[in-house]
């Protein structure tokens, strides 16, 4: 075993080793006992072409083999030089014809990354799109929605008829409860068997009147509710009472 | 005579598999042999032949390995020897009636000389 070897075997001999490693391709030229322009020549081809450090030594051994073949044949180096052609068209060609013999999985690796990086630039774009523009209205929904409201008999329109029942709507006895997290009572949860349920049917004979209302209204052709988008307070307002009332009427629908 | 990359880019390779048909060749001999057979109209520099035989091997239509090269050759050292697959040798068929064609039909049209393209009858079989 020869001390390279041995140092390998260590981690600052492991760097060692790579280090050797990513230049053997230098170490093929320079031992090949090249010319220095021809040498110089393949070293810019390989550099160049940025490739793996396996496939450098390949292309460093070929050119190379290459160099000497013509010197051996009587050609001269400046003649050699010349007649290789480009250098960087020569290190871009072979970069490009090397990768084609990479294995599946490198180029599966590399569609993937490309993949991927598209994605991210649609995103990217996408982000910059969103926080570039501002919203441009084109339609007004509400406008639509409440134009034919607007437009019908008001004698017609089961709302008003509702927000004065909410108004005027009696206070609950406390024997049935309170009101829930939303505003609403839970009159619906009350079953006969409860002890309440006697309280509840005596409540709902005393809001009789009331109930009978909602029916009338609940006849009526429609709603009429008017969408006020600019003024939204009132809007969750009205939906709050809205909602108070049906949790009220539910149990005298169920009766 | 330069010939134009386009109309060269066909024909380079052709050339090259029909080279290494008969037998293995290394990159050196391949150029002498280009300039020297088609007394220079198909010289093409090593920066275009390197990367032709790369994209030829990795097509699978080439292998190459590398030898020791003969005694007598400056020394001990290594080459690297290209030969034809199977695969190659079926593209080379292939390729070779395209062209017959290609030249039957320039011949036609007295783009080039009759005798060149090989007449009417190269075409013939191709299709």
């Amino acid at each position: 075993m020869d001390a390279r070897t041995t140092d390998a075997g260590s981690p600052a001999g492991g760097s060692v080793a790579r280090r050797e490693g990513r230049k053997a391709w230098l170490k093929v030229i320079r031992e090949s006992g090249l010319p220095k322009e021809l040498a110089a020549c393949v070293e810019q081809v390989v550099l160049r072409s940025r490739l793996w450090r396996a496939e450098r030594v390949d292309v460093a051994r070929e050119l190379v083999a290459h160099f000497q073949d013509g010197m051996t044949a009587g050609a001269s180096a400046e003649r050699l030089v010349s007649e290789f052609g480009n250098v960087a068209a020569a290190a871009r060609l072979i970069r490009r014809a090397k990768k084609r013999t990479r294995p599946a999985w490198w180029h599966a690796q590399k569609w993937v990354a490309r993949g991927c990086l598209a994605i991210m630039a649609i995103y990217a774009c996408m982000i910059v799109w969103f926080v570039a523009r501002s919203p441009d209205v084109k339609r007004n929904f509400s406008a639509e929605l409440n134009a034919p409201v607007i437009a019908a008999d008001p004698a017609g329109n089961a709302w008003p008829v509702y927000l004065t029942l909410i108004e005027q709507w009696p206070e609950l006895p406390a024997a049935l409860g309170t009101l829930d997290k939303q505003g609403a009572w839970k009159l619906s949860r009350i079953r006969p068997g409860d002890p309440r349920f006697g309280a509840m049917a005596e409540y709902l004979k005393s809001i009789s009147t009331e109930l009978a209302t909602i029916r009338r209204a609940a006849a009526m052709p429609r709603l009429g509710f008017v969408v006020n988008r600019d003024d939204r307070e009132a809007m969750e307002l009205q939906n709050r009472r809205a909602y108070r009332l049906n949790s009220a009427a539910t149990p005298a629908a169920l009766a | 005579m330069k010939i134009e990359r386009e109309l060269l880019r066909g024909a380079g390779t052709l050339a090259v598999l029909k080279l290494l048909e008969r037998r293995e060749m290394y990159g050196y001999e391949l150029v002498e042999e280009l300039a020297a057979r088609t007394q220079g109209v198909l010289a093409m520099g090593q920066s275009t032949l390197y990367p032709m035989l790369y994209n030829l091997e990795a097509k699978g239509l080439i292998e190459a390995n590398w030898r020791d090269a003969p005694a007598g050759a400056g020394g001990t050292r290594e080459r690297k020897y290209y030969k034809l697959t199977m695969r190659g040798r079926a593209r080379l068929q292939e390729d070779q009636k395209q062209f017959a064609a290609l030249a039957g039909a320039l011949g036609m049209l007295g783009v080039i000389r009759s005798s060149f393209a090989g007449g009417a009858g190269a075409t013939k079989g191709v299709n």
